[in-house]
């Protein structure tokens, strides 16, 4: 194992010159809320909401539920996020996620649309971009569709892959998180993102350290953050 | 702190398990890196095969239920290990690794979770329906029309269970069933449709009657689907407004407590019944939602003694407790049961650390535990163990942790509960500096056979080792020391240049120790200036055996071929990014000659830099108490890459390329982000961007101010 003391010292506390900080959840308004994470009350101020509702797993293709009842937040509006491990879905399964779709919107939830998060490797983003025009099809207009967006770290990770999915999809969520924490570089990946051609929001880890890449917020496609509430560490 | 070697997960497979030990997780890394040493006063995701507060609930309150009787590890050997825990090598084990060890899974692709059930009340639907169907049958009395609607309303239920509850019936029923039987079988089916539904007052006002019907399958379910439909009725309500399940605190708890009496009705009348051990299952599951959390550990303390000691289930067992009561508000004041108990109690015992370092201390009142001990009249020996380990841990009583926690005498095995007493007593004879200490460690080892516990004892005696100055006596044939982890981290950070010279001769336990000894020793020969010794020794690097093939249960990173390819990195040319250097052996030379020549400062700055910064951490120290901490026998203090440049920049004597070069470099130590990558103290930022000025004023021409852009 590599000592990499710049990694170290990116996770020291203190701040660096006024550089790194933790991410406090209170400072943001609009979260990831994973299944069983037990939200905090200053998410009580959230103005947009992305919440877990199941997952397509590698072994099975069906929609495993991981939210036992919708949600009841007539005043937020929300995404409905599915975490997705394959793309050949059944018709069983769509109309499975159509029918979760409808049912938090029967709830009275002001529901934005469908999120898919699934982590394309870079060779995998033709069949995804098949895959995701094939999904807007059968999703009613009245609903948007996004999709996260893991940084690739490798050295040739480069958001330009994604700008094929322009046309398709509303926005994408770049993660920046893996785990509990920052992926480490991520001022190099940014650096790249320059008129990126589709809304984006960058989704932190709370708790994880961000220092604001310079020029971010000037980009006219950054939509603004989002932090990903994690469920509670055992102590 | 800097202490500690940190990953990346991309790096897997780049370098073997050169450098160990480090408590502190680095950024964008899940891996868990052990503090070596045995106290664990933290929750600590490396745990030990000894109680400690610091161990994961699951496994204290597995080395307790492990404890009644002493089991036969025949056929059991250490599994390979998850990425994360690749550190622990047989010193630690977290209750991941229990499972694997004890109870090792035949590997499968992805999730051996069975997917097809959604975890709602509709996944038995379709085993319902078939009993349904079979009951029809089996009744003679029942006329075939009766069957045929029967069997055509049941199948028409389409039971849907997401929908909003109490959502009128669509269900139409048949009509003109006379018999006795195929009027209880339509009343079972209403009953059920209410049921699916989420109707819970209606759905028991038509099962109650209906568990005096004669007809008997009819009466029997009827009697089981009230547990159910109590039990539903006891979490309708249950969800917060994100749609999560809330749990025991805001269930019904009155529906939850006739559960409990429903089971106890069906199991009276049905012993044998054909629900008997559905009823019984749910048992916990009716306490659970009562909040009845000393029912509840009561339950459980009866299924941890009846279940056997080689029986797989006790890890599902055992995380079930763990999640529905061991980490349930309140349970402390709740549970009485002796394994429970305890497995609270070490909870309690821990120094709680904060997100920003701070420690807070235990909170076990000495009153309240006190008042604990009749709850142990089963088991006294586990109350005397709490005992001294709240001496230990709590009131730091070294003389009381002696009386409570007596050596034993050497055993031929320890059961995990005499184990850790045995090891608390061994810690306090450390702490005291006790001269008798390592020959207590020794006697432990011929008894300390059971998997992870001889690793522990040697690491104790490691550090006796070190503390004592003995670190030759260590390597010496005959040292009880065969753990290689604990032995790389002595060499790596102890040993001196005549100790890793003898070992990287030849005198290591294998071709790995061998190669580990040869690079620590150039290595800290360079960092520590000791050039003419690096040059001399550097007849180890032309040794380096042909890569080995790694060993078939290696972790995926942990293969020897890295140290050896390290070593001939001494070897090689010196990259180049515009600042050419000859190869290090020449620029050491040059140092041997001429401690302060800027150009061969520089290059060395360079070598190190190029994929050689990572082993920077081979000039740190372990925390005070952990092995590694010294003292150490290699001689002198490290330079680090940040002085060599500070030397370079505060030298009249350096010419103006080196000057540049030193600001330039000196400069992008703390690329990109402000974190300093040449090691050593941190600088201030006004001193970086004093260099950074300096540069661009006084070597303007040069092409290092033209290219740097910034400081950080």
């Amino acid at each position: 194992m590599l000592a990499l003391t710049s990694l170290l010292a990116a996770c020291h506390h203190r701040d660096i010159g006024g550089a790194s900080s933790r991410v406090d959840p209170a400072k943001y308004d609009a979260f990831y809320i994973w299944a069983g994470a037990n939200p905090p009350a200053s998410v009580e101020h959230a103005r947009l909401l992305y919440l877990l509702d199941g997952e397509i797993r590698r072994r099975n293709d069906s929609f495993v539920p991981l939210r036992p009842q919708a949600p009841h937040l007539s005043g937020t509006p929300l995404w409905l996020v599915v975490r997705v491990e394959r793309l050949d879905w059944s018709l069983a399964t769509y109309q499975h996620v159509l029918g979760e779709l409808a049912r938090w919107q029967a709830a009275g939830n002001d529901v934005k649309g469908l999120q898919i998060d699934f982590d394309a490797a870079t060779r995998g983003l033709g069949n995804y971009a098949r895959f995701l025009a094939d999904l807007r099809r059968r999703l009613p207009t009245r609903w948007r569709l996004s999709v996260t967006g893991l940084m690739d770290w490798s050295a040739h990770g480069d958001p330009a892959a994604l700008t094929r999915l322009a046309g398709t999809i509303d926005e994408v969520v770049i993660q920046t998180y893996q785990g509990r924490n920052t992926i480490p570089g991520y001022e190099a990946y940014f650096d790249r993102m320059r008129r990126f051609p589709i809304p984006f929001r960058v989704a932190l880890g709370e708790h994880g350290t961000w220092r604001e890449p310079p020029e971010l917020r000037q980009q006219p496609n950054f939509s603004g953050y989002v932090v990903f509430l994690l469920p509670k560490p055992r102590k | 702190m800097r202490y500690g070697s940190a990953a990346l997960g991309l790096l897997v497979g780049t370098m073997g398990l050169f450098f160990v030990g480090g408590p502190v997780r680095a950024s964008g890394d899940d891996s868990c890196y052990p503090a070596w040493k045995l106290a664990s006063p933290s929750y600590d995701c490396a745990g030990r095969i000894a109680l400690t507060p610091g161990n994961d609930s699951r496994l204290n309150l597995f080395l307790l239920w492990r404890s009644r009787a002493t089991v036969a590890e025949a056929g059991i050997s250490y599994p390979a290990h998850e990425f994360e825990e690749r550190d622990f090598e047989h010193s630690f084990v977290s209750w991941a690794g229990i499972g694997d060890t004890y109870f090792p899974k035949p590997k499968t692709d992805g999730d051996s979770v069975d997917d097809t059930r959604n975890g709602s009340r509709c996944d038995s639907a379709a085993d319902g329906a078939q009993a349904f169907a079979a009951a029809l049958t089996t009744d003679h009395s029942l006329p075939t029309a009766e069957r045929d609607a029967l069997t055509k309303a049941r199948a028409n239920l389409n039971p849907n269970c997401s929908a909003t509850p109490a959502t009128p019936s669509g269900a139409a029923w048949p009509m003109g069933i006379a018999s006795s039987s195929g009027q209880a079988f339509l009343g079972y089916l209403e009953a059920i449709d209410a049921f699916y539904r989420g109707d819970w007052d209606k759905a028991r006002g038509l099962l109650t009657p209906l568990v005096h019907a004669r007809q008997r399958w009819v009466a029997e379910t009827s009697a089981y689907m009230i547990i159910r439909v109590e039990l539903g009725a006891a979490i309708a309500n249950d969800y917060d407004k994100y749609g999560d399940f809330v749990g025991p605190a805001q269930a019904d708890h009155a529906a939850a407590t006739r559960a409990g009496a429903a089971i106890a009705t069906y199991l009276h009348g049905w012993p044998r019944g054909s629900y008997a051990a559905s009823a019984k299952g749910l048992e916990r599951r009716a306490l659970w939602l009562a909040d009845d959390q000393a029912g509840l550990g009561r339950a459980y303390e009866a299924l941890l003694t009846q279940t056997p000691a080689n029986s797989p289930e006790i890890i599902a067992l055992i995380e079930e407790i763990d999640a529905k009561l061991l980490t349930a508000a309140g349970a402390n004041q709740k549970v009485d049961t002796p394994l429970l108990l305890a497995t609270l109690d070490l909870m309690r015992m821990r120094s709680v650390v904060a997100d920003d370092g701070t420690h807070s201390a235990p909170l076990l009142p000495p009153a309240e535990f006190a008042a604990q001990q009749a709850h142990f009249a089963g088991r006294p020996e586990v109350y005397a163990f709490l005992q001294a380990a709240h001496a230990y841990y709590l009131d730091h009583d070294a003389q009381a942790v002696l009386k409570l926690a007596p050596a034993g005498a050497s055993q031929a095995a320890y059961r995990p509960l005499d184990f850790s007493g045995q090891v608390l007593h061994g810690m306090t004879l450390a702490d005291l500096h006790d001269s008798g200490e390592a020959a207590y460690w020794r006697g432990m080892l011929a008894g300390a056979n059971a998997l992870y516990q001889r690793p522990l004892v040697e690491l104790a005696l490691a550090r006796n080792f070190e503390r004592s100055g003995h670190i030759a006596a260590a390597f010496a044939p005959g040292s009880p020391l065969t753990e290689p982890d604990q032995r790389t981290i002595l060499l790596q950070h102890d040993a001196s240049q005549a100790l890793l010279r003898s070992l990287a001769r030849g005198g290591g336990r294998d071709e790995k120790e061998r190669a580990s000894a040869a690079f620590t020793l150039l290595w800290k020969e360079l960092s520590r200036r000791h050039y003419a010794d690096f040059l001399s020794d550097f007849s180890l690097v032309g040794s380096a055996a042909p890569t080995p093939a790694p060993a078939p249960d290696a972790a995926a990173d942990d293969t020897d071929s890295g140290d050896n390819q390290r070593l001939k990195q001494f070897a090689g040319d010196i990259p180049s990014d515009g600042y050419t250097c000859p190869k290090l052996t020449a620029t050491v030379a040059t140092l041997a000659r001429s401690p302060t020549d800027a150009n061969a400062l520089l290059c060395l700055g360079d070598f190190y830099r190029n994929g050689m910064n990572g082993f920077a951490a081979l000039d740190d120290y372990a925390p005070a108490d952990q092995l590694g901490s010294g003292p150490s026998d290699f001689p002198g203090a490290p330079v680090l890459r940040g002085r060599l440049y500070e030397m370079v920049i505060a030298d009249p004597r350096a010419g103006p390329a080196e000057k540049a070069y030193a600001l330039y470099r000196a400069v992008n130590c703390y690329a990109p982000s402000g974190g300093n990558d040449c090691g050593g103290q941190d600088v201030p930022k006004a001193q970086r961007r004093a260099w950074f000025e300096q540069l661009k004023h006084d070597y303007a021409a040069s092409s290092w101010a033209e290219s740097l852009r910034y400081y950080w």
